[in-house]
């Protein structure tokens, strides 16, 4: 993988020889501006849907371990 | 039972078919699906197969028409969906043991579209990992075989799609088109398809690769067959901001002006860029499209000769975009909301590091890391911004050429299929294979590939059809000059005989 990663970043390298200093960076292949709707509330997805992938879940929330340590200590283990 | 036989059968057919009460939608259906049953073991394009599904849509179309009710314009076509397009309620996995068992609770646009003409999914169809790859050999549900020979590779990323078209396991399909995914493997298995202009069909429900080089598009067994499913995929969409408003061009119609007569190209200017003709291409390759470029010269059109001077730079530029964009849309994967995640995690980091490490790929993670690379602090002008300012310079390439000509015809692949395991040991390698595809990408313009010819080894060979903006109309009307002309694309792989899957490295 390491070889791999150096030879194509020693491909990519030939841009350098490339004057650009007038060209402005293209960050969109078409031209356009961008569009705007009216601010309102439309639907959208029931909990039970958003939830449906979920690998775990508590309630109508998305569950991780613990990410905030308990009082002077490390993450506990817990899932 | 007996079914139709489906074996080459167009869109057309059997559109008009089913609307004139000639054809059943459920017969037709039955038919593809008796194939797929029978030869996709050998070839491997479905990653899964939706048979009941079907079958009630197919009914649905039936009951339509008997009801006296417009079935649509793609009545009763039975279609894949490559695994990329987000099904609701079918799992959809973009072929990545990361997103196993996910089931999408939303429908992309592009397949909602298809559905509401008529048209008759069958299922979801294999590709390249995150539709990362030329060869389908990094999907994680094992490659896809080229119809025409089990010992090459269909091209990728849209493989299965092309090789499902060419193999008649589906009348159409539908494909992604990020560096060349759709055209590459079209050329690679004789089969038509088209990357339209950047925003001419909604991204919506598409999973991103890389946002502003990805553009859904059809695969055909013919031109208007392509065209047919453009009219219905195409136009502006509400839940995409990039879509673009303009009306949808009548794309059938721009077929039928390029086959009407003698000379259906009269007045129509093609330019060959000099570029693309370079040493490295396989002859029989540089034959078959210089007889291509004669054939439309016969048609009536003025070859011009025009250059687009920075295609060189083109597959350095697309693969750091690609990748910076790549490494962007993946962090999403991490184990939280859907898909695989590692089993009992201890930390939250551990959970985003063993979920992706064990999810992904060796090509996907080899664009996160080369995208997170070039994206750096300290690395961005000098990898990612730099690319961006030269992508600028090889669009304006085109604008110029465009001033000259109407259409530009290149090859689309510079070599034919590939034997598996061939290209595999050398990223850089497989990368420049796309030499001729990452251009009209960058660009955003439009771009058609089609069968012109066959190696003496009986391997297909493409041309490529690249249009000016929203010029998808040009496009057409030289692919289906050039194919009202020849043959090629009556040309059948043989069926693959019962067991003829073989283990393929990977």
């Amino acid at each position: 993988m390491t070889t791999d990663l150096d030879a194509i970043l020693g491909y990519v390298a030939a841009l350098k020889d490339l004057d650009t200093s007038a060209v402005e960076p293209m960050t969109h292949a078409v031209p356009f501006d961008c569009p705007l709707r009216p601010d309102q509330v439309g639907t959208s997805l029931p909990i039970e849907e958003a939830l449906q992938n979920a690998p775990r879940r508590e309630a109508s929330f998305f569950q991780v371990p613990r990410i905030v340590p308990v009082t002077g200590g490390a993450p506990e283990d817990e899932a | 039972m007996s079914h139709p036989d489906v074996r080459g059968l167009s869109i057309a057919a059997i559109a008009d078919g089913v609307r004139a009460g000639k054809l059943r939608a459920r017969d037709v259906t039955e038919a593809y699906l008796d194939r797929i049953g029978r030869l996709d073991r050998a070839l491997n394009c479905y990653v899964l197969v939706d048979a009941e599904g079907a079958r009630r849509r197919a009914d649905a179309v039936d009951a339509a028409r008997a009801a006296g009710r417009d079935p649509g314009a793609l009545a009763g076509v039975p279609i894949g969906i490559k695994d990329i397009f987000v099904t609701r309620g079918i799992e959809t996995t973009c072929a990545s043991k990361i997103l196993r068992g996910f089931i999408p609770p939303f429908e992309s646009t592009v397949t909602q579209r298809l559905a509401d003409a008529g048209a008759v999914s069958l299922g979801k169809i294999n590709m390249d990992e995150f539709a990362m790859g030329s060869s389908n050999e990094n999907s994680s549900r094992g490659p896809v075989r080229n119809p025409w020979s089990l010992a090459h590779v269909p091209g990728g990323s849209s493989g299965g799609s092309a090789a499902a078209v060419a193999a008649s396991l589906c009348a159409g399909a539908t494909g992604t088109d990020t560096g060349g995914s759709i055209r590459q493997p079209a050329s690679l298995c004789g089969v038509a398809g088209m990357k339209p202009t950047y925003g001419r069909v909604s991204r919506y429900g598409v999973i991103a690769f890389a946002s502003s080089l990805d553009h859904p598009g059809p695969f055909g067994r013919t031109i208007e067959d392509v065209a047919a499913l453009l009219e219905v995929m195409a136009g502006a969409d509400p839940l995409d901001a990039t879509s673009i408003p303009a009306p949808v061009g009548r794309y059938r119609d721009a077929c039928r002006a390029g086959q009407a007569g003698k000379e259906g190209l009269q007045g129509v200017r093609v330019g060959i860029p000099d570029e693309y003709f370079q040493p490295g291409m396989d002859a029989e390759v540089e034959a078959a499209v210089r007889a291509a470029l004669d054939e439309l010269a016969r048609a009536g059109a003025k070859v011009v000769p025009v250059s687009l001077p920075h295609t060189k730079y083109a597959i350095a530029t697309y693969y750091l975009i690609c990748t910076a964009e790549a490494s962007s849309n993946l962090a999403r994967y991490d184990g939280v909301r859907f898909g695989h995640r590692t089993k009992d995690p201890r930390t939250l980091e551990e959970l985003y590091a063993r979920t992706r490490g064990e999810g992904f790929g060796l090509e996907p993670k080899r664009r996160i890391m080369l995208g997170t690379y070039v994206l750096r602090a300290g690395y961005y002008e000098a990898y990612y911004g730099k690319a961006l300012r030269v992508r600028r310079k090889i669009a304006d390439d085109f604008t110029a050429a465009f001033t000259k000509c109407d259409a530009i015809v290149t090859p689309t692949s510079p070599i034919p299929a590939f034997r598996f395991g061939e290209r595999m040991g050398d990223p850089l390698q497989m990368y420049l294979a796309d030499v001729m595809t990452v251009a009209p990408n960058l660009a955003g313009v439009p771009a058609l590939a089609q069968g012109c010819g066959f190696t003496r080894s009986g391997l297909p060979i493409g041309l490529q059809i690249i249009g000016p903006p929203l010029g998808e109309e040009a496009c057409f009307r030289i692919g289906a000059a050039y194919e009202a002309r020849t043959e090629w694309h009556r040309r059948l792989p043989p069926d693959p005989a019962a067991g003829a899957a073989t283990e393929v490295a990977s």
